[in-house]
C-alpha cells in the first residue's frame, strides 16, 4: 500500500524528488503536468504517494508523478 | 536542458473551463489538438491508470513537449500562434462569443523552474494585453533549486 510522502501547501521538497528517485526540477514539472489537466490552479493543494500517485483535495487520484517524466 | 539565463525547465498552458464546455467545439475554433480534454461528468484521462469524472469541462493546451526552448516568452508565443494564426484573422472574438455562450472561463498557467539563485522571467506587458482580451489572466508557478 502506497505511503504519503507529501500533503501540505507549500511546494515539495528535495527530499519528496529524492524518496521518488528524480530530481526537484523533474518533480515540479510533473506536478506542473498534473494540476491544469484536473482543473486545479498552481497553489491547490495535492498529496502526493511514494509510488508517484497524486491525490486532490477530494482524495480523487489526478496522475502520476512517473507518468509525467 | 540549462539556459544562460539558469532556467531548467518552462513552459505554458491555455485553458478553457466550464460546466458546458464541449472539447470539440474548441478544438474546432483553435485548429489546435488539445493536451487534456473533457466534458463534465465525462472519463478525464481514458486510456491511463488513473481516470477521473471531470468536475467540469476542461480543454488545456500545453506548450510543454511542443515547444523546446527555455525561454518562457517562447512558450507563450506558441499560445499566441494558436489565437493569432497566420494569415488568418485572429481568434479573439470568435473565442469571446464562444466564452459567453458556454459559460467559459479562460486561464493562461506559466511554469519556470530555475537552479539555485535563477531570477523568474517577467511577462512582457504587451503579451498579458494579448491574454486580457478573451479575458484569461496569466497564473504563474516559478520555483528554483
Amino acid at each position: 500500500m502506497a505511503e504519503k510522502i507529501w500533503s501540505r501547501p507549500e511546494n515539495p521538497t528535495r527530499g519528496v524528488a529524492s524518496t521518488l528517485g528524480i530530481s526537484r526540477a523533474q518533480l515540479r514539472e510533473a506536478i506542473h503536468a498534473i494540476k491544469p489537466g484536473a482543473g486545479l490552479q498552481p497553489d491547490d493543494n495535492i498529496t502526493i504517494w511514494d509510488d508517484g500517485s497524486v491525490t486532490d483535495a477530494g482524495d480523487v487520484s489526478i496522475g502520476n508523478i512517473f507518468d509525467e517524466i | 536542458m540549462k539556459s544562460d539565463s539558469g532556467t531548467l525547465s518552462t513552459n505554458a498552458g491555455l485553458r478553457f473551463m466550464g460546466d458546458r464546455l464541449e472539447p470539440q467545439r474548441v478544438t474546432a475554433l483553435l485548429g489546435t489538438e488539445p493536451t487534456v480534454a473533457y466534458r463534465k461528468g465525462e472519463i478525464a484521462r481514458p486510456g491511463t491508470r488513473y481516470k477521473f469524472r471531470g468536475r467540469t469541462g476542461l480543454w488545456w493546451v500545453s506548450s510543454s513537449r511542443r515547444v523546446s526552448s527555455t525561454d518562457l516568452k517562447d512558450h507563450l508565443g506558441y499560445l499566441i500562434g494558436i489565437l493569432f494564426p497566420d494569415g488568418k484573422p485572429d481568434l479573439v472574438e470568435p473565442l469571446r462569443l464562444l466564452m459567453a455562450e458556454d459559460g467559459l472561463k479562460a486561464d493562461v498557467d506559466c511554469f519556470w523552474y530555475g537552479e539555485h539563485g535563477a531570477q523568474p522571467p517577467e511577462i512582457p506587458d504587451y503579451i498579458r494585453q494579448l491574454f486580457a482580451r478573451l479575458p484569461a489572466p496569466i497564473e504563474t508557478d516559478y520555483d528554483t533549486d
